[in-house]
């Protein structure tokens, strides 16, 4: 027979105890976690190494991972996969996306119940996504929702209610063992982690109010001392503290908790402690509502309490009678039984063969009608991505996602991705009441209570991206309030308005950083945007992966050779002010001053609107920019130099703009801040060299690529200046300074290495 | 030594507690170590204080074996009952609907059996009863109408009269009347609870002042831990204050904005009438006591502060030595802390934040910052420290962010200056936060910054950020400089008043963090080595330094 092998991911140290023991005699080997929780209560089994019977080095690598804050790494995953036909495990988000996943084997959900009011459907839902729980229902017949309580399931989604099965937790030994003296006089009461929770503090605080005037100890772990109370016992030798429930005259528990339960009151029942505690909790649906220990106020249990303190030895004696039953779901030879029930249920009911889907499909979306480097990007990278699941063989479907304004004026331009087998589909924000969205999250089988009144989805004409298992958004501007229920990820460029200040709306600048903070993982190339992306979103470090650098081969685009008419140098821009125009001006104000004599010709996306030929009709702009071009415009005419000088070319067709850029001297790029320029880039490989304002991500880049660059600081126009003037006479030993063609290729996509990591690290993360 | 401590504090109408107060903590080291130094303490107080008192030696734990009390007889009858009236317990009204839930059952119920009923004659038997028990029912009906209607028709009736837009009450009916609200606001000018709370303070002060005169085995010397109560001259025997800074003099133009001549004239009539005093550094000796009030230099002792150590509000180091953590436990425990929504202890970050929709699910998990804890003070320069921040953040290219604990809302200036140069999203600010998140947030800053102009003494934050290891940079003030002179940390001091300098010495301390952590460490281990014990045993010697030299200048006067 095949060894049986489960993973047990939890570090509780009572139930390490009893379910791992219990785990074994039903045949199965057990894997316990090493890297503990932030917990107090929790035990590491070492012991559990030794009886699986798997390589040491899978050992190793499970004992590395974290399974309570971090998703599961790859290699970890593949060790889970190969030997274990099983894993039970709790609510920790971040592994249980990663079990949800990529998991191929039996998943055990098995909760131990929560505050009365919340759901174990909502709080995944909340802190991950609907998407994590259809990723669940998904797996079909290899989940399995293991309740703690027989309870538990009273509140939950109609999808966990039918995987529902019965796994009672309990206590290794129930024998009631009666040590009770009670011969101090005192409440025992337990309540730990006073400083460190403040769940506990509230109800050490109402206890202290309750139990006002009544002498009493207050028993728990305490990490951080409480001072000024000396009923608070804190650290306990051992002697004292195996004597703790045997001296004490009475035990209290406080909880009308409804699906959860503490251990120590049924500690109190095994040693004979009287225990009294409120009605209406778990306890009740466990010894009913009869037991002499029960009450009804806390009035009803000072009364209580304070018979036993005064020596009502027939009283004690009557509730420590009665109280036995409350041990009886506890017991190991039950919990046994009903295990071993559920495990042979789970074994012959589950199917871990027919639920694997086996076509995937990603779409990748261009949130807004770009049309300058991030389409570029964007096309790069889908080529990129195509190319190279070809050669995995992987069968994953590529959607291409433009909003519907773009088509059909840009149909031409980016139609040459469908020869790489990705279809393109075009989508329009789609505004939804929160009425709507409440149904349709019913009817997806998840009803939700949303709190915004407005949300926004993503009308495709088809199915509302239904039809794929992950979406990258190639940019982060996004409309507010996307409802998605698919797990998502985020292509960050810069973070440009945290330093040159932008006027977003407020319910943009929201929606974008929620869109990147909510997201299944988010991708960069930079470490500046990354670093921005934990500072000033807040999006949390281990969710932000690199893809490498990579850039289009210019040098085999066509450009016409064409004759010299003047000698010049090109500046790549567009109209937004941190391109820094006005300081570039005046630099170049000073060029020509101090003798310059090179033509500046300008080009990008609407930069003719300086010169005085174009003008703005028939064109996207807002007033702010118009003002800003009126204001450069004014800069322009009313120095002669500059009016003789700079040339504004405006947007080239890509064959004129290569053609200006590789007869060009050198280029310019002063621009202020963002995740890297192009077209120094695409300046390099045609021949040209660059000089650039010098920030973070430039300086990354140059070092990446070996660029050569010469940098001047963006805000000193004297330098820029001494830039030119140098440049000009020793262009010729900037462009020596070049990296060859072939070593730029390393960056493109003509390289395999390249398309290999950016495909694998979408996958790796993309949780299809 | 017999010490009589005198703690004036006006009666207060809302419940007050004396363990948030700054003073409170200060009083409770005293307390504590004059005490165990064996001292003999005598506290002066009206009578309300003395409850807070006595919370505030059970929450430190001070056996108050040895602390004789002498107050006044308790309040006037009428402030007693107008505390009563103001602190009345207002219970939330609990809708239950029952009659609308009764009723839309019954309806349920009826429209069942109308649909059930498929006879006709059925049908016409059950509408004849119906309208039976209707007819029956109306009277009860009118009834309810009158109990839940009326009221509703008479306010309805009054808005439409525009007689009151707002919800109907007696007193609001009153003001309609000509010329009484005029009445209305003078009285509650001249007997404000403010007013009113000054008087009785001052019947019971006077109270105790005869008590204290005519006591038989009284203290050899009465202390004032603060320079507000100006009665404090009359007490007899020798008389030390505790002289504190005079801030809203240096920094009028600030303080203009707030109230705070009276206490500003009070602390001044103080100084001027009282003989000896305590300070806490050098520099109000020299420049507040011998310059301005010109004070005797022999009559002013300098008795600086203790260090606070934050420590053990994080420190869980010992408690997880039974289970290896996977990194330094009390870091992630304080990163924890500030992590909106993961700990129940954490802070909440909605409370606080001027966009609150915007931080849903922020991590602070990595996040790093500056971290400035004060309040909005005229003398705190926190505008200044904005725009050095903005300095690091945008022209120097660091990207991390400012962390204040002040009320934001507290200073318009400063408000707009965030939201104009688009600051929101990286200067936070959480105020009020408890004393073991501040230790958090202390713990995980990558340095504090203290930008003030002016301080009583050397500030605390130097010290509270060293006890959990984040370094300072600072002011280079006179307060400062007098304690950090000699440890090679003139570097990191910085002009106040000149913003550029500031972010300089920023991102200095940024950048040669460990350096700046070691050479603050040899500082810091010095001060804290002085304990509250010592300070104390300085208290008590300058008092005994006091007693001796007022006993000279008897004799002098006498010879």
């Amino acid at each position: 027979m095949q060894t049986k092998r489960i993973l047990w991911l939890y570090n509780h140290s009572t139930l390490i105890k009893s379910e791992v023991a219990l785990l074994r005699e039903l045949g199965y080997e057990v894997y316990v976690p090493k890297v503990i929780p932030f917990d107090v209560s929790v035990a590491v089994n070492w012991e559990s190494d030794r009886l699986l019977s798997i390589p040491e080095e899978a050992i190793e690598v499970l004992n590395k991972v974290d399974f309570y804050g971090e998703e599961i790494p790859e290699e970890a995953m593949a060790v889970m996969n190969e030997y274990f036909g099983m894993a039970i495990f709790g609510t920790f988000i971040e592994p249980l996306k990663s079990i949800a996943a990529h998991y191929k084997g039996i998943m055990i959900f098995h909760p131990f119940g929560l505050e009365d009011g919340a759901s174990y459907t909502e709080t995944i839902m909340l802190s991950a996504g609907i998407w994590l729980m259809k990723k669940l229902e998904e797996a079909g017949r290899r989940f399995w929702f293991g309740q703690s309580y027989e309870n538990l399931m009273e509140i939950e989604c109609d999808f966990f209610k039918r995987r529902m099965i019965n796994l009672p937790i309990g206590m290794r030994d129930t024998v009631i063992e009666d040590r009770w003296r009670g011969n101090n006089g005192k409440v025992l009461f337990i309540c730990p982690r006073i400083k460190i929770n403040t769940y506990y503090e509230k109800i050490y605080k109402d206890f202290k109010t309750n139990f006002n005037g009544i002498p009493h100890s207050i028993g728990g772990a305490q990490p951080i001392p409480v001072e000024g109370d000396k009923t608070v016992l804190g650290y306990l030798p051992q002697k004292e503290y195996d004597d703790l429930y045997p001296s004490h005259s009475v035990m209290y528990y406080h909880s009308t908790n409804k699906r959860h339960v503490h251990y120590h009151p049924f500690e109190a029942v095994k040693c004979g402690l009287p225990l009294i505690f409120m009605g209406g909790g778990l306890l009740d649906k466990l010894g009913g509502k009869d037991l002499p220990g029960r009450c009804e106020s806390i009035k009803e249990a000072r009364e209580k309490c304070r018979r036993i303190i005064k020596g009502d030895k027939r009283f004690a004696n009557k509730v420590r009678q009665s109280q036995g039953v409350l041990l009886e779901k506890m017991s190991y030879e039950y919990c046994r039984e009903e295990w071993r029930k559920a495990m042979q249920f789970i074994e012959e009911n589950s199917d871990t063969a027919a639920t694997e889907k086996k076509s995937k499909k990603i779409a990748v979306i261009m949130p807004q009608p770009y049309l300058g480097g991030v389409l570029d990007y964007t096309l790069r990278l889908l080529k990129a991505f195509a190319k190279s699941r070809q050669v995995s063989g992987d069968d994953i479907n590529i959607v291409f996602a433009v909003p519907e304004i773009m088509m059909p004026d840009q149909y031409e331009h980016i139609k040459e991705v469908e020869e790489y087998g990705i279809s393109i589909r075009t989508f329009s924000w789609e505004e939804a009441d929160q009425r709507r969205i409440k149904e349709l999250t019913s009817l997806l089988g998840y009803p939700l209570n949303l709190y915004r009144q407005e949300y926004m989805l993503m009308n495709d004409g088809i199915s509302y991206f239904q039809d794929c298992d992950f979406l990258l958004f190639m940019a982060d501007r996004v409309a507010p309030n996307l409802f998605l229920t698919r797990p998502y990820g985020v292509v960050i460029h810069d973070y440009m308005r945290r330093y040159v200040p932008e006027d977003l709306p407020q319910k943009y600048e929201s929606a974008i950083m929620d869109l990147v903070r909510n997201s299944a993982c988010n991708f960069t190339t930079t470490e500046t945007a990354a670093e921005d992306c934990i500072q000033y979103v807040g999006a949390k470090r281990e969710k932000i992966h690199f893809l490498p650098l990579f850039f289009d081969d210019v040098s085999r685009c066509e450009y016409e050779e064409g004759v010299k008419k003047r000698e010049y140098f090109v500046w790549c821009t567009n109209i937004n002010t941190h391109k820094n125009h006005k300081m570039a001006l005046r630099a170049l104000t000073e060029y020509y001053q101090e003798g310059g004599r090179l033509h500046c010709y300008v080009t990008g996306v609407n930069t003719d609107l300086f010169g005085n030929r174009a003008t703005p009709e028939g064109r996207q702009l807002t007033q702010k920019q118009c003002a800003y071009i009126q204001e450069i415009k004014n800069i322009v005419n009313s120095d002669r130099l500059l009016k003789k000088y700079v040339h504004f070319k405006g947007r080239l067709p890509k064959k004129n703009y290569y053609s200006i850029v590789r007869n060009a001297k050198f280029m310019i790029h002063p621009g202020m801040a963002d995740n890297g320029n192009g077209a120094v880039v695409d300046a390099a490989f045609l021949g040209v060299p660059s000089i650039s304002s010098d920030y973070p991500a430039m300086r990354n880049r140059d070092e990446a690529l070996k660029l050569g660059l010469m940098f001047f600081d963006k805000r000193d126009e004297k330098q820029l200046r001494d830039c030119l003037l140098y440049a000009e006479g020793n262009a010729e030993q900037m462009k020596q300074q070049l990296p060859t063609v072939e070593e730029l290729r390393k960056h493109t996509i003509d390289d395999p290495d390249v398309c290999r990591k950016i495909y694998h690290t979408i996958i790796q993360y993309a949780f299809m | 030594m017999k010490i009589g401590m005198y703690l004036g504090y006006a009666p207060y109408i809302k419940p007050m507690s004396l363990k948030q107060e700054g003073l409170g903590r200060y009083l409770a080291f005293l307390t504590k170590g004059f005490i165990e130094a064996e001292n003999k303490l005598t506290i002066a107080c009206p009578n309300w204080v003395v409850p807070l008192l006595d919370e505030l030696f059970d929450e430190e734990g001070i056996d108050t074996s040895n602390v004789e009390i002498l107050t006044s007889t308790s309040e006037p009858v009428l402030f007693r009952l107008y505390v009563k009236w103001i602190n009345r317990s207002r219970k939330p009204k609990i809708r239950r609907h029952r009659v609308k839930r009764a009723v839309i059952s019954g309806m349920d119920w009826f429209v069942d059996i109308l649909l059930r009923s498929k006879n006709m004659a059925t049908f016409t038997l059950l509408i004849m009863i119906c309208g039976v028990i209707g007819v029956l029912a109306l009277p009860f009906l009118l009834a309810l109408m009158l109990r839940y209607g009326v009221l509703r028709v008479v306010r309805l009736f009054l808005k439409i009269l525009h007689i009151n837009s707002g919800t109907f009450s007696v007193r609001n009916l009153i003001r309609k009347i000509p010329r009484i609200e005029v009445l209305i606001a003078m009285i509650q000018n001249r007997y404000s609870g403010l007013a009113i709370q000054e008087k009785i303070r001052q019947y019971s002060t006077d109270e105790i002042i005869r008590k204290a005169a005519r006591m038989k085995n009284s203290p050899d010397v009465w202390y004032s831990p603060t320079a507000f109560w100006g009665e404090f001259n009359r007490f007899p025997g020798v008389r030390v204050i505790c002289a504190p800074d005079l801030v809203t003099t240096e920094f009028a133009f600030k303080f203009s904005q707030g109230s705070f001549i009276d206490a500003t004239r009070k602390i001044s009539e103080t100084i001027a009438e009282g003989t000896y005093f305590i300070t806490y550094c050098e520099y109000l000796k020299s420049n507040l006591l011998l310059g301005k009030f010109f004070k005797g230099k022999e009559d002013v002792v300098v008795v600086p502060h203790a260090q606070n150590d934050l420590m053990p509000f994080l420190d869980l180091a010992d408690y997880f030595k039974r289970v290896p953590f996977k990194e330094d436990v009390n870091y992630y425990f304080a990163r924890n802390i500030i992590m909106p929504g993961i700990f129940s202890s954490s802070v909440n970050m909605h409370r606080y934040l001027i966009q609150p929709d915007s931080y849903q699910n922020f991590s602070f998990k990595d996040v790093d910052y500056l971290f400035y804890p004060s309040q909005v003070r005229g003398n705190k320069n926190i505008l200044n420290l904005v725009k050095a921040y903005e300095h690091i953040l945008r022209e120097r290219n660091i990207p991390l962010k400012l962390i204040l604990t002040c009320n934001l809302n507290n200073d318009k200036e400063l408000l707009n200056y965030i939201e104009q140069k688009r600051l929101q999203y990286d200067v936070l600010s959480f105020n009020s936060v408890t004393a073991q998140q501040l230790a958090a947030l202390y713990m995980c800053a990558r340095l504090v910054v203290n930008p003030t102009l002016y301080e009583g003494g050397f500030p605390f934050t130097f010290g509270e950020g060293m006890s959990v290891k984040t370094p300072s940079v600072m002011s280079s003030i006179p307060q400062v400089t007098e304690v950090m002179q000699g440890y090679g940390l003139e570097d990191y001091l910085f002009d106040p008043y000149d913003y550029l300098d500031m972010s300089a010495k920023i991102e200095k301390g940024l950048k040669n963090r460990d350096e700046l952590i070691a050479k603050e460490q040899v500082l810091y281990d010095q001060l804290k080595n002085r304990t509250w014990k010592d300070v104390c045993r300085e208290y008590v010697q300058a008092f005994e330094y006091f007693i001796n030299r007022s006993n000279e200048n008897e004799v002098q006067v006498q010879n």
